[in-house]
């Protein structure tokens, strides 16, 4: 088995905030919009976002080993730098929103984030299952 | 005891038979010697006293300030030489690189836990922690998992 853990994660966290935005988009606008109908190419407006949220997980890369709490901070920054991104677009392409929509949108936000990091937390869980299984196998073979 | 040695011309065939009455601390100790080919390993305790360290009883190797210690489950010894020589040196017996500043001995590891972001957590035999980072993470695990 082999761990690639830079990359691999970059495409688990496009594909999950991929369907965490598709999710939330599509209760969002039953609830609050039934009435409007979307052109195709808002097919392809989960993934652009989902792409671009991807990149942003750059803030928690570093050289430096962080610790839990430096980490959690960038983590905190990394949210922030999404929340501004998607309003800063949203607000480019001409949207408004209401204070109501808005508060939702940024809730939205944040579930997709925790979902995100939720998804690749069960992703390394699983990896690190499979490694304990393995591990005292190995470690028999290796005191023979 | 009796000690026979006998000469073989394949390097790979080089081996220790130890047959003995039972499996007393004096032939662990002879084992842990043959398994580590005696490559000598002294450290120093914080009374300076000069000691002679079983690689097998080692958990890990950590780096502080230019300095290396080994960590046995209950003492610590400085011994000579950088970090990097040390995980060339054991890569063999099962030591293994999981962060810039720590070498650990897989056969005393109990097992991992994912942590934050892409990082492990290793939870070795005598209850200590250690963080892996996600620079050695793969290294780690494809060690104990194989490359396929």
């Amino acid at each position: 088995m082999r761990y690639q853990g830079f990359w691999s994660r970059y495409v688990v966290c496009f594909c999950a905030v991929t369907t965490g935005i598709c999710i939330a988009e599509g209760l969002m606008g039953e609830f609050l919009f039934p009435e409007i109908t979307l052109h195709f190419g808002a097919y392809l407006v989960p993934p652009a976002f989902g792409l671009l949220t991807s990149l942003t997980g750059l803030v928690v890369e570093s050289r430096k080993e962080l610790s839990v709490k430096q980490m959690l901070f960038r983590m905190f920054l990394q949210l922030i730098l999404i929340e501004i991104m998607v309003f800063g677009i949203n607000l480019l392409v001409g949207s408004r929103y209401t204070p109501k929509l808005a508060v939702a949108v940024m809730l939205e936000i944040a579930v997709i984030f925790v979902f995100v990091y939720f998804v690749m937390w069960r992703n390394e869980r699983r990896i690190a299952g499979a490694f304990n299984k393995r591990l005292a196998e190995w470690q028999k073979e290796q005191s023979r | 005891m009796r000690v026979f040695i006998r000469n073989v011309a394949n390097p790979d065939d080089e081996r220790v038979i130890i047959e003995c009455v039972r499996v007393t601390p004096e032939i662990e100790e002879i084992r842990a010697f043959a398994l580590t080919k005696g490559e000598g390993l002294s450290g120093t305790t914080d009374g300076q006293q000069k000691e002679r360290i079983a690689l097998e009883d080692v958990c890990y190797f950590e780096a502080v300030d230019e300095k290396v210690f080994a960590c046995t489950a209950d003492k610590v010894y400085e011994i000579s030489g950088r970090l990097y020589e040390v995980e060339q040196a054991y890569e063999e017996c099962g030591f293994v690189r999981c962060s810039k500043s720590v070498v650990l001995n897989l056969m005393k590891l109990n097992s991992i836990s994912p942590a934050l972001n892409g990082r492990f957590l290793a939870h070795m035999k005598n209850g200590e922690k250690l963080m892996i980072s996600r620079k050695y993470a793969s290294a780690v695990i494809e060690k104990v998992m194989g490359e396929g």
